[in-house]
């Protein structure tokens, strides 16, 4: 395995919205990392991207193992020569990544320079075709053009060349196509698709957008409150999902052969970060409760295909 | 059926006058005509940039058009005085995407859900009474009335536009993204409390959405929105005739991993509103385009009972089956 993420905890102050996590994922794999707002599936992947402290976190607790290497109090120093090398990012907003100020094919030649040590001109020509690679069209043009030159999809795929451009080996993508419209959208996600299996990476696709996850992703991991509650291949969430919350989560999404009416929400709503149930942390929304689910925290318990569910309820329905 | 609204050759652009600019006109609808029958819902996509939440608000002349009318319930918009209009729009009414910046930050639930009253004069009985009424309504807990918007989540306070929304009794709701900047669960939530409304109150719903997926779930008829004109319009279950439709239709992710599709990529840029084409819009990135198509506008025509397409090259009947086809397939895009 490439990734290998165990009892990851992250905590801010007295509270941790990251708790007991663990997955992992290996080359030329796509893993998903679904959830809803405050599901932590953003703070999971700041807290692999080795960023936690910049916003004020920390790991509690858990091993988060790159390729041999632990992450996890691992030097500033030596997190700074992984990240944008082996590993990177791409952000929901392009303009996260982005420097308004600058044309982009400098931006996209920089991490070449400083992970790669390549000098200017082969850093150019570099991004260049990583440009052309990701279907940019007259990308000796586009090298010059600032970002608000650009249209929402095109500085998408810029952000992409920037983190190609260091030679990565995981990818860490956060809703990179959330912000975008539907075509467009289409667009990037094939070509985050292609770029995996062609260049054998890891993905890993943080979204809440399950129509993404069963396009693209081979195995998901889905997250409630801060917790993985059920981790298996991609077919296998969507044809025989176990955790209450997950078979919910499928029920409210629109599909082709639905008919008006037949969609059904999940009552109530995600509890705060600062006032979690005690238990199962899905227990006041959850059909199958019982006195058990107040008292015990379910843990993930993984069965055959390799498929992981957290509820103490799994069997009873 | 009657219909409540009948929109006929609207148009809107907008001129810019930058000190430094050359002057400029964007068109952000073009000659849009459709009617909408009272109980029904009609969804209207398009891609950012399309015009579809100028049509909303040209539909409740919150803007006046450049060209075209509206009419309301047998009444001509254009016509009406400035006090007619006000009070006209007590039986029109507008629920937004952004449920954070649609509610004063000030103001307690209680004085948002009282406002429309206030604004069109209408005295109540027993201000508590309707409050907690319009609070059942939208299923929100009696304890939120003395909340502050940003007590509430995003859900809760799209409820509450909604509530405000439905305050004074309208016939058309025009629903701007109304679940946009939701969670699915909370998305779902709402559409079915929508769902719930419309049977209960009989209203009648503009539903503006990106989302062809979810419109085809939940409108009557969808009409489909280009460079701020109409490609297609069309019932909720029928096959897409216009390009662009089936182009719509193809990037949405059904949520089903054993139907996995390649997706037919569309290359070219969306022209630009100051500049249109003097042909079709879509020329620049459709798979079927011909010479025709970069010169002549297609006109909207019927090619069906309800059903309008503007192309010049639809996909018709032999086709249609092969895009049925390529619908119910499970073509694997990802080995």
């Amino acid at each position: 395995m490439l990734l290998t993420v165990e009892g990851l905890e992250v905590g801010f102050g007295a509270f941790s919205p990251v708790d007991d996590v663990a997955f992992s994922i290996d080359r030329g794999e796509i893993l998903g990392i679904v959830g809803e707002s405050g599901s932590g599936k953003s703070l999971t992947a700041i807290a692999i991207m080795g960023l936690l402290s910049r916003i004020g976190g920390r790991i509690v607790a858990g091993r988060i193992c790159f390729d041999g290497i632990e992450l996890a109090g691992l030097p500033e120093a030596k997190l700074r020569r992984l990240r944008g090398g082996r590993i990177a990012l791409i952000t929901q907003n392009p303009m996260t990544s982005l420097d308004g100020m600058m044309r982009v094919g400098p931006q996209i030649d920089q991490a070449a320079r400083l992970h790669l040590g390549l000098d200017r001109r082969a850093a150019r020509a570099r991004s260049l075709e990583l440009m052309a690679d990701l279907r940019i069209p007259d990308p000796a043009r586009v090298y010059d053009l600032y970002p608000h030159q650009l249209s929402g999809g095109m500085k998408q795929r810029i952000v992409i060349a920037m983190a190609l451009a260091g030679d990565p080996e995981l990818l860490v993508a956060d809703e990179p196509t959330t912000a975008l419209d539907v075509t467009v959208q289409a667009q990037i996600v094939q070509i985050l698709v292609e770029l995996v299996k062609r260049r054998g990476l890891a993905m890993i696709l943080i979204t809440h957008d399950m129509g993404v996850v069963a396009q693209t992703c081979d195995r998901v991991a889905v997250m409630y409150c801060g917790r993985v509650i059920e981790r298996a291949q991609v077919n296998a969430i969507f044809e025989d999902p176990r955790h209450p919350y997950t078979q919910a989560l499928i029920r409210c999404i629109p599909r082709r052969d639905m008919t008006r009416g037949s969609m059904q929400p999940i009552p109530g709503m995600v509890p705060n970060v600062a006032n979690q149930p005690a238990g199962c942390r899905f227990n006041p929304r959850c059909p199958r409760v019982a006195d058990i689910c107040h008292t015990e925290i379910p843990g993930l318990r993984v069965s055959a295909g390799d498929h992981g569910v957290a509820c103490l309820r799994a069997d009873a329905a | 059926m009657s219909d409540l609204l009948i929109v006929d050759h609207l148009s809107r652009h907008f001129t810019n006058t930058g000190l430094f600019q050359k002057r400029q006109v964007f068109h952000a609808v073009s000659d849009v005509s459709f009617s909408l029958a009272r109980g029904q819902i009609l969804g209207v996509v398009g891609e950012s940039g399309c015009g579809k939440s100028t049509l909303a608000r040209l539909v409740l002349r919150l803007i006046q058009p450049s060209k075209g009318a509206v009419e309301f319930d047998g009444l001509d918009m254009a016509t009406l005085s400035r006090g007619d209009l006000r009070r006209l729009r007590q039986r029109m009414q507008l629920v937004f995407q952004d449920p954070y910046s649609a509610i004063d930050p000030r103001y307690r639930v209680r004085d948002a859900l009282l406002e429309p009253f206030k604004v069109q004069g209408v005295k109540l009985k027993s201000a508590d009474a309707t409050v907690a009424s319009l609070l059942e309504m939208v299923g929100l807990s009696p304890a939120l009335t003395h909340s502050y918007p940003h007590q509430l989540s995003g859900g809760q306070k799209q409820r509450v536009g909604i509530a405000r929304a439905l305050a004074l009794n309208p016939s058309l709701v025009v629903l701007d993204e109304p679940t946009a900047s939701l969670d699915v669960s909370v998305q779902a939530q709402i559409i079915a409390l929508l769902n719930r409304l419309r049977e209960s109150l009989g209203l009648t719903y503009l539903f503006i959405s990106h989302d062809l997926g979810l419109v085809r779930y939940f409108c009557d008829k969808i009409l489909v929105m280009y460079l701020g004109r109409i490609v297609e319009i069309m019932p909720n279950d029928a096959v897409p005739t216009h390009p662009y439709t089936r182009a719509l239709l193809d990037s949405t992710f059904e949520p089903d991993p054993r139907q996995r599709r390649t997706i037919t990529r569309l290359s070219g840029e969306i022209p630009s509103g100051y500049n249109p084409p003097p042909g079709c819009a879509f020329a620049t990135r459709c798979p079927r385009v011909s010479d025709l198509c970069r010169t002549n506008l297609p006109a909207l025509e019927t090619i069906s009972d309800h059903h309008q397409t503007a192309c010049h090259h639809p996909l018709m009947n032999e086709m249609k089956s092969e895009v049925l086809q390529q619908v119910n397939t499970h073509e694997s895009a990802v080995p």
